[in-house]
């Protein structure tokens, strides 16, 4: 047999074995629901691990919000002023924020994610976006001992409202949204894992399915390498919990910077899912849904890193892997 | 039992068995091949003689790679380069076919003895003696497509690939895109061909093994004939040219080099493509494990080959090494026997503790059982193989 036609023959069967493989692998396993736990510092971190999130129908989808965003300046009725652009598209909050720390910002900044998450459920058929008006209130939870406060502007409360959770299902059962309390600016790593306790042991009751859950994922937190430097201490107490504690779940991974030497998997979010969050009209009108819900919580249009990761949200996202 | 196994070859009469290391013209036996061996024996024996072993010393539950995983695959290296030394002029189908057989139902007993069980259906049909004869068998026949280093070179990058894509493509399945021990395509696949009892989603400790494991395996064994067919081709050129070992080092050197850019390349392609975890890691034995420990593995047998395959030997190299050649020439025996001894001793006695633990107790010196132990054993299995080395018996299917 001439040389050629043995290597041909050679990648063909290679090439069949491995086919035959593939599709025999995937078509014996069972379509088997999990629970995908997105844990969010705060109510517009969730494009961080939109990679991981976009375009999985078997996997119902859970954005634990760890806080509810409420120390941003924008809710100062000045910055706010500054930095909202409606007539470039960006939506008024709702309800008027009164100021860092005020129940109405807390609101505002819980109705710009479901917003968020229902505009990119337009485009996502996968994402859950069909919310109520109006969120369950479970709790309040047990504190299993670990001392559940927040801080707002000095002042820390540690009462039974810390430790309450607000839940949104979809209704279209996609997914949902938990938001805890934990205090913008002073989320702890102990505060971070009983959350995530909690909500392992308690989703059931709060109406999430009764499947197993299976990844965690943490948004992006990088300090020292040449990404996006972004030490921000809610972010490193989610990735301090979730690469210590082990919570018993699928495997728990961290946004993180593709030089980080723990990084161990990239993805890149689709064109669809990047022009359905970041899109802008020719004019510079926000389209996309961050743009738009989000506008208001930055001066300029979002900076998008246009390939690597010089931003905090980018296209190209990296993850580290613990406890699989 | 047989003549010297032609595993390892003499440059100049690849074809007789019977050759005895002996200054030539066209040079002296490869013996680089049994010294890494031998050292690879020692470790897989000191190892196996550990009668408490610390977690992050054994097997790695899952994810990454622990010094108790590096064993089998350089094993399966050193493997891949000795078949090519033995295939390097011809393929003899029969004997081939035969000894893989033998070897298949030698793995099937060998389990049985570990498994302490006689119930076939909770056999490990695919242990890894049964993954070592299907990796002679597999590795044969491609020599019928090549015997060359850069053709071997080529099945690795193809099987390298291959394998990557197995476990990328059916990532995207998992949730997140991770394969974790309930989502990976070896559940499936071994479970529909050898019975569910074969994937315990790693909780049997050696599990998954079967077709996913045995091709990832095949990417160690054909880096490791590649080695073989490059030492062998720079031997050559050496030989003809009057030069020394000394020659292999570029080549060497730059092919482990290869190995190691390529499974970066497997890491950062198609994992980063399909947005899919694709880890280094043994229990799924994935491409970039396997060609990270050939790289290493070329850098022992290229030390080996400097220090070892010259004519005349450096004496002070050569005697020290000789319990190390030996035991390299009956790697078989030492590997599969040091592995039925011990899972034998693991058994409890009838006060419960394991036997190995009361001879440990017994023989300790200066209040050192776990010492004493494994050197015990070292020197046993030493003995035994130079012994058989003296005497010319080689043990091979």
């Amino acid at each position: 047999m001439r040389p050629w036609l043995r290597w041909t023959l050679l990648v063909a069967i290679v090439a069949a074995v491995v086919g035959g493989m593939t599709l025999t692998a995937t078509a014996l396993t069972p379509a088997t629901r999990t629970i995908d736990v997105l844990v969010v510092p705060h109510p517009d971190d969730e494009f961080q691990t939109w990679s991981l999130v976009e375009g999985r129908s078997h996997e119902y989808k859970v954005f634990a919000v760890m806080t509810h965003g409420e120390e941003t300046g924008y809710c100062d009725e000045d910055l706010l002023d500054a930095a909202l652009q409606a007539e470039q598209g960006e939506i008024v909050p709702s309800p008027a924020p009164a100021g860092r720390w005020s129940a109405e910002c807390e609101a505002a900044r819980q109705a710009a994610f479901l917003g968020f998450l229902s505009q990119m459920s337009e485009s996502d058929p996968t994402i859950p976006g069909d919310f109520a008006p109006a969120a369950q209130v479970h709790g309040p939870v047990e504190s299993d001992g670990t001392p559940i406060c927040r801080v707002d502007d000095g002042t820390t409360r540690c009462d039974d409202a810390v430790r309450q959770v607000d839940v949104w299902l979809d209704a279209r059962d996609r997914g949902a949204v938990v938001f805890f309390d934990l205090g913008d600016g002073d989320a702890a790593l102990d505060e971070i894992a009983w959350a995530l306790r909690s909500l392992v042991a308690h989703g059931t009751e709060w109406g999430l399915p009764d499947a197993p859950i299976g990844p965690m994922i943490g948004a992006f937190a990088n300090d020292g390498r040449p990404c996006h430097s972004y030490p921000h201490p809610d972010h490193v107490a989610v990735h301090m919990a979730l690469w210590h504690v082990d919570f018993g779940v699928g495997p728990q991974l961290g946004a993180t910077c593709f030089l980080d030497s723990r990084q161990r998997m990239s993805a890149v979010v689709s064109p669809a899912g990047l022009d359905a969050a970041f899109a802008l009209a020719g004019d510079g009108t926000r389209i996309g849904a961050h743009g738009r819900h989000y506008g208001w919580l930055h001066n300029e249009v979002y900076p998008l890193a246009p390939s690597g990761q010089s931003e905090l949200f980018m296209p190209f996202q990296s993850f580290w892997i613990r406890f699989n | 039992m047989s003549a010297p196994e032609p595993t390892s070859v003499e440059v100049s009469s690849a074809a007789d068995p019977d050759f005895t290391p002996q200054p030539k013209r066209a040079g002296v036996r490869i013996a680089s091949l049994d010294w890494a061996r031998g050292w690879m024996l020692v470790a897989s024996v000191t190892v196996n003689s550990i009668l408490v072993m610390p977690s992050w010393f054994d097997h790695a539950t899952w994810n990454g790679v622990n010094p108790v995983d590096l064993i089998f695959p350089v094993f399966v290296t050193l493997s891949g380069c000795g078949l090519a030394f033995a295939m390097a002029r011809t393929v003899k189908v029969v004997p081939l076919l035969r000894r893989v057989a033998v070897l298949f139902a030698l793995g099937l007993a060998y389990n049985a003895i570990v498994e302490w069980s006689l119930d076939v259906f909770t056999w490990r049909i695919t242990g890894v003696l049964q993954l070592y004869a299907a990796l002679v068998a597999l590795v044969g026949l491609l020599h019928l497509v090549t015997k060359t280093w850069q053709g071997w070179a080529a099945i690795t990058v193809v099987l390298a690939f291959a394998h990557t894509s197995l476990l990328t493509v059916y990532a995207t399945t998992c949730p997140a895109g991770v394969l974790t021990r309930a989502c990976n395509p070896s559940g499936p696949l071994d479970a529909l061909l050898f019975g569910a009892h074969m994937q315990a989603q790693g909780i049997a400790g050696h599990d998954p093994e079967g077709v996913v494991t045995i091709l990832g395996a095949l990417v160690s064994a054909s880096a490791g004939a590649t080695l073989g067919h490059l030492m062998l081709a720079v031997r050559r050129r050496a030989v003809a040219a009057g030069r020394g070992p000394a020659t292999a080092i570029a080549p060497m050197l730059a092919v482990c080099t290869g190995f190691v850019i390529l499974a970066g390349a497997t890491l950062t392609t198609l994992p980063i493509l399909l947005g899919v975890q694709l880890p280094v890691m043994k229990r799924l034995w994935t491409a970039p494990f396997a060609l990270l420990i050939a790289a290493g593995t070329g850098v022992l047998l290229l030390l080996g080959h400097v220090l070892l395959d010259r004519a005349p030997a450096w004496r002070v190299i050569e005697a020290p090494s000789y319990p190390l050649l030996a035991l390299g020439r009956n790697s078989l025996l030492v590997y599969f026997g040091s592995h039925i001894l011990m899972s034998l001793l693991r058994h409890p006695a009838p006060d419960g503790v394991p036997i190995a633990q009361r001879i440990a107790d017994a023989i300790a010196l200066f209040g050192r059982p776990q010492l004493t132990f494994t050197l015990l054993l070292l020197a046993f299995w030493t003995v035994l193989a130079v012994v058989l080395h003296r005497r010319g018996i080689y043990v091979r299917p």
